[in-house]
């Protein structure tokens, strides 16, 4: 014992560990222990057996994992087919206003899910000019195709994003010296630049895997039963069958299966080479433009065109909505007329206050437990890629619907429901943790070791004095991810709040359950543009945003 | 370690240096061994405690803050007063001649100032021992001679007491009162620098140095490359002219002799260059040879 204390005896006096305690009490409070409690409570009555079963468990289960399967592999491999010539594009390319460009390409990944899906119904939707001149445009705002419409608006953006991040990234002087050795086009794509590419397409078809298969929104608003994931069925048994031994089930298996795609995912993000700046593409760089050049600015013209149409008219359906050609604020007077106030006890301005509230908490929260984690990493000396950074996407394992459901029965009994706000910041906190953790992970990676160790050299406050205000654009960045990230978050926040508790996101939703579309479309508009402002924002925060990469 | 002096650590890339400075100020903790600065114990003390300044390869000055702001870090830490702060940064870089580019970032001073003001920013604390970890290593080679000249000066001037870690052999002699070298993580030899250079013992140290690692009659032998003299009569040994080259006042000949082994010589430019040929067979004698331990 006493041989243990004196082995112990250094790092406890260094107090390395103190940065993780936060996060690791974060982490255990609100998404381990109410799992583990969750599927503990439960286990007496689950039957895992049953959902392979040939009875009516067993067919939901198969249904509902066949729907999340085929959306998932449907909507991965649309984004990565959309996705990666359009990054190969971005990557290979410099053209004026390149950066402007992008943030409005990678604009549907920020965007509520929410408003993404209500933007779809107002484009391709029966009440839509377009659904109503040409109604074979009306199968992407419904069922299948709808959903893996949406899932792909979403998602090839982002595979474009990595994939032409890493193109950019590939090392020059590799690429310039097979060329003197007479290497082909084919050959170096295979060989120098290509590769990461292809890896980091594989690495956001992965991500578009999962975000699919665990997908929500546009299953829950145009997919109906019949194209329900395992997620929205575990909304629906809970919420409005009360069916919690199912949902618990249900999360469970689903918990199990995304554990395969997440460790590829991490494998494959691992396996991607890391190219210092120095041997990456200098600024003003520039390729001769050949055929390949137009056909990807074609290509790129109708993506954006395509993106402009989608997002734009739901802000035009918003003032046109019912009444064609003919400019109306009706949606929007309704939103803070008393109506809505009347018939569901929304007053009108709760809903923004809520948003906002939730917004700042979860911002404060995320990013001050990603600096803490990041910290001890750098005390600890624990290199990047490690076990321990898949910590980080737990959540991407215990999607929310699941978050929302163990901890709203871990703590729901004792919690008074004048705190739910506290579950909702928690659960929303939890969801961004993947997203905001990789910003300030590749924040504080800039920033050499050598700055803290010369700061304590010479008793200084290494990390107030020195990697704070260096980590500064990072730390902005990372409290506007977390903000836009809560903002957005509809899964979990629609599963545990109430119409006091009620953000913009959960009352477009309400608002179109109740087919009161032009209001669902005004306060989608709303959202959005204040979506669009935010992240015009983020953008303006230095280039700290590539550092989702 | 004497007070006062400096002590020059000097090993190849690898061989254990930084880890062994990293050890002493405390950022890094050893498997065994203990750190002793007059006399006291530091092994249990944080980094923070230990005043042992230390400058980093990269100098790492903080890119946030100007160089007052630098030196004053520091102080401030040790929560002194703003005049006695004002006084003291004052006084260093009047000493370390940058009083003028206080209100300067690290960009906007040159290679040899930011040396300055990171050397300003470790005194400033007074430390009891001061560690630094090549930090000419990232100077062009005319700059990094005028600022070891500048830096010995002010070491003599300030009579500080360092502990030097290069893997440059000339920096390490230039600098140091004593040196030592490393290789594996051991401390080989321990001496003057005169001595060191002189008369290495062992053959990692004189490889190192620059001599050749001969073989004659079973014994192993460390002969500098300006003791080889070329000698047609009585030679002691024969070799083939295996390349050669003019190095400013020598010419360095490498050669390989009838066993097999591998020379180079240093002779004097002059009737050598004439004499010279590629394949040619010559005779050298060797003038001074050390025997090393092993």
């Amino acid at each position: 014992m006493a041989s243990y204390v004196r082995l112990m005896r250094p790092f406890l006096r260094r107090k390395w560990w103190l940065p993780f305690f936060a996060p690791t009490l974060f982490l255990s409070l609100v998404i381990l222990l109410p799992f583990v409690l969750l599927v503990h409570s439960t286990s007496g009555s689950l039957d895992l057996e049953s959902a392979y079963g040939s009875g009516a468990i067993g067919g939901l289960w198969q249904r509902a994992l066949y729907n999340s399967a085929v959306q998932g592999v449907l909507s991965a491999i649309l984004s990565a087919i959309l996705g990666f010539p359009l990054g190969v594009f971005l990557g290979r390319y410099t053209m004026k206003n390149g950066s402007l460009i992008r943030s409005i390409l990678i604009l549907p990944f920020f965007l509520p899910s929410i408003v993404v899906v209500t933007a779809f119904i107002s484009t391709f939707g029966g009440s839509s000019t377009l659904g109503g001149i040409y109604p074979s445009f009306r199968v992407f705002s419904t069922g299948l195709t709808g959903i893996v419409a949406v899932n792909t608006f979403f998602n090839a953006p982002l595979v474009a994003f990595l994939t032409s991040g890493a193109i950019e990234r590939a090392d020059v002087t590799l690429e310039e010296s097979a060329s003197t050795l007479g290497v082909r086009s084919p050959a170096m794509f295979r060989h120098i630049w290509g590769r990461n590419g292809i890896l980091a397409a594989l690495s956001g078809g992965l991500i578009t895997f999962l975000y699919s298969f665990a997908g929500f929104t546009a299953p829950l608003v145009i997919g109906g039963p019949s194209n329900f994931t395992v997620e929205a069925w575990i909304y629906f048994l809970v919420k409005t069958l009360s069916n919690i031994q199912l949902g618990v089930l249900f999360s469970l298996m689903q918990s199990l299966i995304l554990i395969v795609p997440v460790t590829i995912y991490l494998v494959i993000w691992s396996k991607e080479r890391r190219v210092t700046t120095a041997f990456a593409r200098p600024t003003g760089y520039r390729r001769e433009r050949g055929i390949f050049y137009f056909v990807g600015l074609s290509y790129l013209s109708i993506c954006f065109l395509l993106e402009i149409t989608i997002l734009g008219s739901l802000a035009v359906e918003s003032l046109t909505f019912g009444r064609a050609g003919h400019i109306s604020l009706n949606g929007y007077s309704l939103l803070f007329s008393g109506i809505i106030t009347n018939a569901f006890g929304i007053s009108p301005l709760l809903p923004f206050l809520n948003t906002i509230f939730y917004g700042i908490l979860t911002s404060l929260i995320v990013t001050l437990l990603g600096a803490l984690w990041i910290t001890g990493k750098r005390r600890a000396r624990i290199r990047p890629d490690t076990l321990l950074d898949s910590a980080q996407f737990i959540p991407l394992v215990i999607p929310s619907i699941v978050m929302a459901l163990s901890i709203s029965i871990a703590y729901g009994s004792n919690f008074p429901s004048s705190l739910t706000w506290v579950l909702i910041i928690a659960v929303q906190s939890a969801a961004a943790i993947p997203v905001v953790m990789r910003i300030i992970s590749s924040g504080f990676a800039s920033i050499p070791d050598s700055l803290w160790e010369a700061a304590s050299t010479i008793n200084g406050n290494a990390f107030f004095e020195v990697e704070l205000p260096l980590a500064g654009s990072t730390i902005v960045t990372a409290l506007m991810f977390g903000f836009a990230i809560s903002v957005g978050e509809f899964t979990a926040t629609n599963f545990l709040s109430t119409y006091t508790f009620m953000p913009i996101s959960v009352e477009i939703y309400v608002l179109q359950s109740q087919r009161l579309l032009a209001a669902s479309y005004a306060l989608g508009t709303i959202l959005l543009v204040l979506s669009v402002i935010f992240f015009y924002f983020i953008q303006r925060i230095g280039r700290s945003f590539e550092t989702i990469r | 370690m004497d007070e006062g002096t400096v002590f020059t650590l000097m090993g190849s890339s690898g061989s254990g240096k930084t880890s062994l400075l990293r050890n002493v100020c405390g950022l890094d903790r050893s498997d065994s061994g203990r750190v002793y600065v007059n006399q006291k114990d530091l092994t249990e003390v944080p980094t923070n405690l230990r005043n042992i300044g230390l400058i980093f390869q990269d100098l790492a000055l903080f890119p946030h803050m100007s160089a007052f702001d630098n030196i004053a870090f520091g102080l401030r830490s040790r929560r002194l007063d703003r005049r006695t702060i004002d006084v003291k940064v004052e006084e260093m870089a009047r000493k370390l001649d940058i009083a003028g580019l206080l209100e300067r970032y690290p960009s906007e001073i040159s290679g040899g100032e930011r040396q300055r003001v990171a050397l300003a920013r470790s005194l400033v604390v007074e430390p009891s021992l001061l560690l630094m970890d090549e930090p000419l290593s990232s100077l062009d080679p005319q700059l990094r001679l005028r600022v070891r000249g500048e830096l010995k000066a002010l070491i003599k001037q300030l009579s500080l007491t360092i502990i030097y870690v290069t893997h440059d052999l000339e920096d390490g002699l230039y600098l140091g009162d004593s040196a030592g070298y490393m290789s594996n993580g051991k401390l080989i030899e321990v001496d003057t620098a005169e001595k060191i250079y002189s008369s290495p013992r062992s053959s990692e140290l004189a490889l190192f140095l620059g001599y050749n690692l001969l073989e004659i009659d079973g014994r192993k032998l460390a002969v500098h490359p300006r003791d080889i003299i070329m000698s047609m009569e009585n030679p002691v040994m024969r070799g083939t002219v295996k390349s050669f080259g003019f190095e400013g006042a020598d010419v360095r000949i490498d050669i390989v002799l009838e066993d097999g082994q591998y020379m180079t010589a240093l002779v004097p430019y002059g009737e050598a260059m004439e004499k010279l040929g590629y394949g040619m067979t010559l005779g050298f004698t060797i003038a001074r040879k050390l025997d090393l331990k092993e």
